[in-house]
């Protein structure tokens, strides 16, 4: 998979912003509530008195550092809409689960969980959409249609729920024909 | 909706090059327009609520219906790109392997070179 420039990701960033769901009110209220719980995090850790031993106390910040790291990859899903492996997403989610487990196995408490715990669940969750949810897996299937098949005729509403067809559609000239996932 | 704003951005590019492009999903015929209009899209969107073309290609992907619950729907489309001659004989496609890795716009535009350039090179209108 070819790595994109990045004047072209600074583009799907413009891209994502004029046209993209950010417009959309769901996700303005998506993006609210996860405020509300990263802010509920960040005073509960700030309050939460932290791991005794420094070295614990140091890596666990750093644990929780790389959980919101994924997060940083993920969010603008645009930086990554052509990466198969999107590279702050695989190292926060690797660096998060490796430090928080050395940090629990060194002094484990209930201060340690309250602030591993957001990081590690946004690490498994894109991590989640990253390898299971996005990937088509043994569902993935091949097109039937090959180079040099004829497309089958169909009869399709368009927008305006007008029947369309494909000879009504070629009569225009070629057709490029986009099928995508749906406006989610 | 990037996959689609992108195509946007270049619908200069295949209008101009005679080729005429329609987005098609599953979603009903009036979220098309509501999308139409917020993309403010020059190619035309066409609706397989029933996913019969879709099955027709095997490009119609299920999932399990407890993602509802993070806004994914039970049907979509595999994101797949065809582009058909005058003919209706496809002459380039291109498949994502992922939801997230998208078929780009632009090499939909080099596709446009396999066919034959007395086909499609001339803005359609324009005089032979």
């Amino acid at each position: 998979m070819k790595l994109r420039s990045m004047k072209n990701r600074l583009r799907d960033v413009g891209i994502a912003i004029r046209y993209g769901n950010l417009q959309r009110p769901r996700w303005a209220v998506a993006i609210v509530g996860a405020m509300t719980v990263v802010l509920s995090w960040m005073v509960a850790v700030t309050l939460a008195p932290g791991p005794e031993d420094p070295l614990t106390n140091v890596l666990s910040w750093l644990a929780a550092a790389c959980g919101f790291l994924t997060l940083l990859g993920q969010l603008p899903g645009v930086l990554s809409l052509r990466s198969r492996y999107p590279i702050l997403v695989i190292v926060g989610g690797v660096l998060c689960l490796a430090l928080s487990v050395f940090c629990f196995v060194r002094q484990p408490t209930g201060a340690l969980l309250l602030r591993l715990g957001l990081p590690l669940f946004l690490a498994g969750l894109n991590w989640y959409y990253i390898f299971v949810l996005s990937v088509f897996r043994g569902k993935y299937r091949v097109s039937r249609l090959q180079v040099g098949d004829r497309f089958p005729d169909f009869c399709l509403p368009d927008s305006e729920n007008r029947p369309v067809t494909l000879a009504a559609m070629l009569a225009g000239g070629p057709v490029l024909m986009v099928f995508y996932k749906g406006d989610w | 909706m990037v996959q689609l704003g992108e195509l946007q951005e270049y619908y200069g590019a295949f209008h101009k090059a005679g080729v005429v492009v329609y987005a098609v999903s599953v979603d009903a015929p009036e979220d098309n327009a509501r999308l139409k209009a917020r993309l403010r899209a020059g190619y035309e969107f066409l609706s397989d609520a029933k996913g019969e073309l879709l099955d027709a290609l095997d490009i119609h992907q299920r999932h399990w219906a407890g993602l509802a619950v993070v806004g994914v729907r039970q049907e979509s489309a595999v994101p797949t790109q065809y582009l058909l001659d005058r003919a209706g004989i496809v002459r380039w496609l291109s498949r994502a392997e992922t939801w997230r890795v998208r078929p780009e716009p632009t090499e939909a535009l080099q596709a446009i070179q396999l066919i034959k350039p007395c086909e499609t090179l001339r803005p359609i209108g324009s005089p032979a």
